[in-house]
Parts: structure tokens; sequence; C-alpha cells
């Protein structure tokens, strides 16, 4: 129980730091003398242009965070939905969609990113899109298989004799059995859709789009030397996103689901 | 041993359509991108001739399906086009940066196996929580580490602070090196970016190990070697060898990871590899050269999966006689 408060508290803090700190977000325009170290004035100090390097890691975490939920949310619906009908009609049509989800299974994330994000018109919204749509299978897997043990069971069958519609024997008895693996599981698509665009970035693919993160560990690199806080910030702001995102998946194995288990039905 | 060569076999031609499958999506996302294929070919500013040449080589005044038959009987001959930002075959441009980027994947990947495994299997049965716990701590902490900024701060301590490695490049301007020297200062080097790689994959292989070993010391079968005597170290041999399986799965499943970790890191310490050339093709709009790296990774992948099979198969005694 106490494990569940700790979850709870945490992602409190984590959500009220970045609305907070999303206020604090000042322009990232040119503020000051270029690459100053930190100060008083400038906490994270200054990059090559003389702009506020905090300015820059607030703006990206809006970025950041953009994507990862995004690409969250996007590959958490795909992956349900496809996994509900593989593992609950069974026979043809399971075996097609596991072709299907192999397929999307050793398509290189990052490189269908950069070959889409070259051919297009780079944006937020597009590439929420790419990492979505290559991002779902585990997430399939994971629910075919808890489907497939479910169809059998008695409390389905039951549900099933009784007349009840499809679609409450899913919500009402697959996704409710469903709910604690898939929270473990999520925070993980989320974490690894933010390194996905940190590193894309920080190539200068899709950088057009905007302020990010690896955008900011993009710029720092040719003045590692003169102004390391360039990328040691951002990259702190970076691992510790993604490691809180690690940690609520793995408190979420068991804590999450105490403290939300008997509302989610 | 029968077994291996027929399963080599099955594996190989599960492939095709998958392989088929991601050729199609290639063709799909050119021909469904803006702007028109020539323009995308030849560059915004070539002269008429120049793109009608071009759309004849390409074949693409003809209908769709007689070019989508073209594209594939292309690809069947490994033609991926002609790169226009080096103007050479696209073929030709990624094989010949390969080598710099496999002397990074390659060594990291055996490194962060064997390191995984040996510290999975020493911490599996020392009923140690509080190792077990900061194993764990480090094991997540190391995964969610950006790689390239693990890099980035590598860099910055050994390089810039303490000049114990270079900081960037493959061998020094203007050396004239061969043989075993050359080997040498390829590895002095290669030591950083093979830290970033290595360091980025060994914890999560050594929890997976230890996690699998604690589960496998607790079955009957290693309860009855016991009983009759068997020394612990032969028990743990055989724990190990079940334990190992998934291991083999994950490091498999890795490799796309540890190709776009490579590519990163590459960038970070200006190695000639793949990475250089990701960058060039991206910033470019290189289009052949982005359609045929992403070609390139999808076999690497499946080539990937294929030898995870082949080498679960060489340990896991029930494949490979069955």
């Amino acid at each position: 129980m106490s494990r569940g408060r700790i979850v709870l508290v945490t992602a409190l803090a984590a959500s009220l730091l970045t609305v907070g700190s999303l206020g604090l977000a000042g322009s990232f325009a040119a503020s000051g003398e270029p690459l100053r170290p930190p100060s008083p004035e400038h906490w994270f100090g200054t990059d090559d242009l003389g702009r506020d390097v905090f300015h820059g890691v607030v703006l990206g975490a809006e970025r950041s965070l953009l994507v990862g939920l995004g690409t969250a949310a996007l590959a958490l619906a795909l992956g349900v939905m496809l996994g509900v009908i593989s593992g609950y009609a069974g026979g043809f049509v399971d075996e097609a969609l596991t072709r299907i989800t192999e397929f999307f299974q050793v398509l290189p994330r990052f490189f269908v990113a950069i070959a889409v994000l070259t051919l297009w018109e780079p944006s937020a919204w597009l590439l929420v899109t790419v990492l979505g749509l290559t991002s779902w299978s585990g997430l399939a897997r994971l629910t075919r298989a808890e489907a497939l043990g479910l169809r059998e069971r008695e409390f389905v069958v039951a549900a099933r004799a009784a007349g009840a519609p499809f679609l409450e024997i899913v919500w009402r008895h697959l996704l409710s059995n469903l709910a604690r693996p898939l929270l473990a599981a999520t925070p993980l698509v989320a974490g690894q859709a933010m390194l996905t665009e940190a590193g894309l970035s920080f190539l200068g693919v899709g950088s057009a789009a905007g302020v990010s993160w690896g955008y900011l560990l993009q710029n720092a690199q040719p003045f590692l030397r003169q102004a390391p806080w360039m990328a040691v910030f951002p990259g702190l702001a970076m691992t510790g996103t993604i490691l809180l995102l690690s940690f609520l998946s793995l408190l979420g194995r068991d804590a999450v689901w105490k403290v939300v288990g008997g509302r989610l039905r | 041993m029968s077994a291996l060569p027929s399963l080599v076999l099955k594996r190989v031609l599960q492939s095709v359509p998958l392989v088929s499958a991601v050729a199609t999506l290639g063709f799909v996302l050119v021909h469904l991108a803006p702007g028109d294929a020539v323009v995308a070919l030849s560059g915004e500013f070539a002269h008429e001739a120049v793109q009608d040449e071009l759309r004849r080589t390409y074949g693409l005044d003809r209908s769709l399906p007689a070019q989508y038959l073209i594209y594939v009987s292309r690809l069947l001959r490994g033609d991926l086009g002609v790169s226009y930002y080096f103007q050479e075959p696209v073929s030709r441009v990624i094989l010949e940066r390969l080598p710099a980027t496999l002397v990074l994947v390659i060594p990291s990947l055996l490194l962060s196996t064997v390191l995984g495994v040996l510290v999975g299997t020493l911490l599996a049965g020392t009923r140690q929580p509080h190792r077990a716990r900061a194993v764990i701590a480090v094991a997540v902490s190391s995964n969610s580490v950006p790689v390239f900024w693990l890099a980035q701060i590598l860099l910055l301590v050994f390089s810039v602070r303490l000049g114990l490695f270079p900081v960037q490049g493959m061998v020094r301007a203007r050396s004239e090196l061969s043989g075993a020297a050359l080997g040498l200062e390829v590895a002095w080097h290669a030591a950083l970016p093979l830290l970033a790689l290595t360091l980025n994959q060994v914890a999560l292989i050594a929890v997976l190990t230890w996690t699998n070993m604690e589960e496998e010391l607790r079955r009957e079968y290693v309860r009855a070697a016991r009983s009759l005597g068997l020394f612990p170290g032969r028990v743990r041999r055989h724990a190990l060898r079940n334990a190992l399986l998934p291991v083999i799965t994950t490091v498999g499943g890795r490799i796309g990871a540890l190709f776009s970790g490579a590519v990163l890191t590459e960038t970070v310490f200006a190695w000639p590899g793949l990475g250089r050339l990701a960058v060039l093709a991206a910033t470019n709009r290189d289009y052949p050269l982005v359609l045929g790296l992403f070609f390139f990774m999808t076999l690497a992948v499946l080539l990937a999966n294929l030898v995870t099979d082949v080498v679960y198969g060489l340990v896991d005694p029930r494949i490979r006689t069955g």
C-alpha cells in the first residue's frame, strides 16, 4: 500500500512539476552572453547563441512528453484493439493478424522514422503517427495472449451464454484483467518513443519541427569542450524523465494495480 | 544436428513474405510522399532533359503496377538506386561504410552478452537482496540514459578532461599505419564508443540472466541433481543452459536497437560508419540513400533473427534433435 502511495505521489509531483515548469518557459531567444556557465540568472547556463539552456530544456520537455504520451496512446489503442480481435476471434483472423504483428516487429523503427521524416514535411504529429504505428506490436502480443487465455474461462463462457454483447465482454472481462500488464508495459513504450525522438533530433532529422531535448544535445556537440553544461542538463532532464517512466512501470506491476484495481470496472 | 539445416531453411522461407512486405512498404512510402518522385531523385533544380531521362530509366511514365514490377526486379538484383549526394550506387555507398559500424556493433554485442551473463550468473542464488536491488536500479537507469548522451559524457570525462582517449575519428589524421599497429590505433579510438554501447546493454542482460537463473535454480531437476550429489558448479551449468534461452531471444531482438545506438554514438565520435551516412542522407534529402538504409537495416534485423534461431537451436537440445 505504501508503495502504491509512492507511485501516486511521484506521478502527481511529476505532473505538477511539468505544468509548473511549462509556466516558467520563457522565450528561447538570445537573452544573454553566449556560452556562459550556470549562474543565478541562467540556471543551466547559455548556449552558443546566448539562449538560456533552462528555457530550452523546459520547451524540449513539452515536445518530448507530447511525443512520448501521444505514441503510447496510439500504440495502446492499436495494440489492444488488434490483440483483442486476434485472441478472441482465433482461427484465420488470428493467423493473419499475427503475421502483421510480426511484420511490424521486424521493422527497424528508427530507420523507418528517418525515411518518413525525410520524405514528408516533418512535424511532431507525423512523428507520433510513425512511432505509434511501429510500437504497438508488443502490446498486441500481450493482449492477444491474455485474450486467448480468457476466452475459454468459465466466467467469459458464462457471460457469452447469458447473451452478453461482445463489447461488454471485452470491456468487463478482458480489459479489466488486462489493465495490470498494460499499466506496466505502456510507460516503457512512452519512454522508448521519447528516446527515439531524441535520437532523431540528435541526427538532425525532423528538427525543423521545433526545440527538443535531442536538438539541444545536437546543438551542444560542437561545444562540448567549452560549454559542457549545454549537454549535461538536457541529458539529465531526459534521463530523469525516462527513469521515472521505467520505475513507474516496475512499481506498476503490483502497486498501481492495488491503487486503481477495484475501480476500473 | 540433423534438424538444424531444415530449421534454417524453414526460417529463410518464412522471411520471404516479410522481405516482400518491407519492399512493398518502401514503394508505398515513396509514392505516397508529397512531391514528384523525379524531383526527389534528381533534385529540385535538375534540367528538364535530365528529368525526362530519369522518368524513362525508372519507368515513371508507365502505370503503377508496371512501376512496381520494375522496382521489384531492380531490388532483386540488389540495385537500390543511385545516391544523388554521392553519385554512386546506394548499395556500394552503404557497403563501404558498413565495416566501420560493424567494428562497433559486433564487439559491443559480444562484450555486453558475455559480461551480462557472467554478472547475472554470479548474482543468482547468492541471496543478497541489497545487491540484487542495486543491480536492478543500475539496469533500469542504464537503459533510461540516451546512448548518445552517455557517449557525450564519456567523451567529456575521459577525452576532454582526462585526455586518456582520442576525441574523434577512427585513426589519427595523416597516420600511415598497417597491420597490428593499425588495429591498436583503431581499438584505441573505438574504446569509448564501445564502452557507451556496451554500458547501455550489459545491465539489462545481467538482470535477465539473473532472474532466469533464480527461476531455474528453484526447479525440480535442479533439486534432483543436487540430491544426487552433483557438484554445485555442474548443477549451475545445467541451470544456466536453460536460463540462457530467453537471454538469446532478447539479445537477438535488440540488434535493431543496437544499430540505431551505434549510428547515434558514431555521430558523437565522428566515427566514419553508417551514422555519418544517415546524417548526410537525411540532411541532404537523399531519398534513395534513406530508403536504402531502411532496407538494409530491415535485412540486418531479419538476418539477426535467423542467427538467433540457430544459436537457440544449438543451445536448446529439444530443438536441435527434435
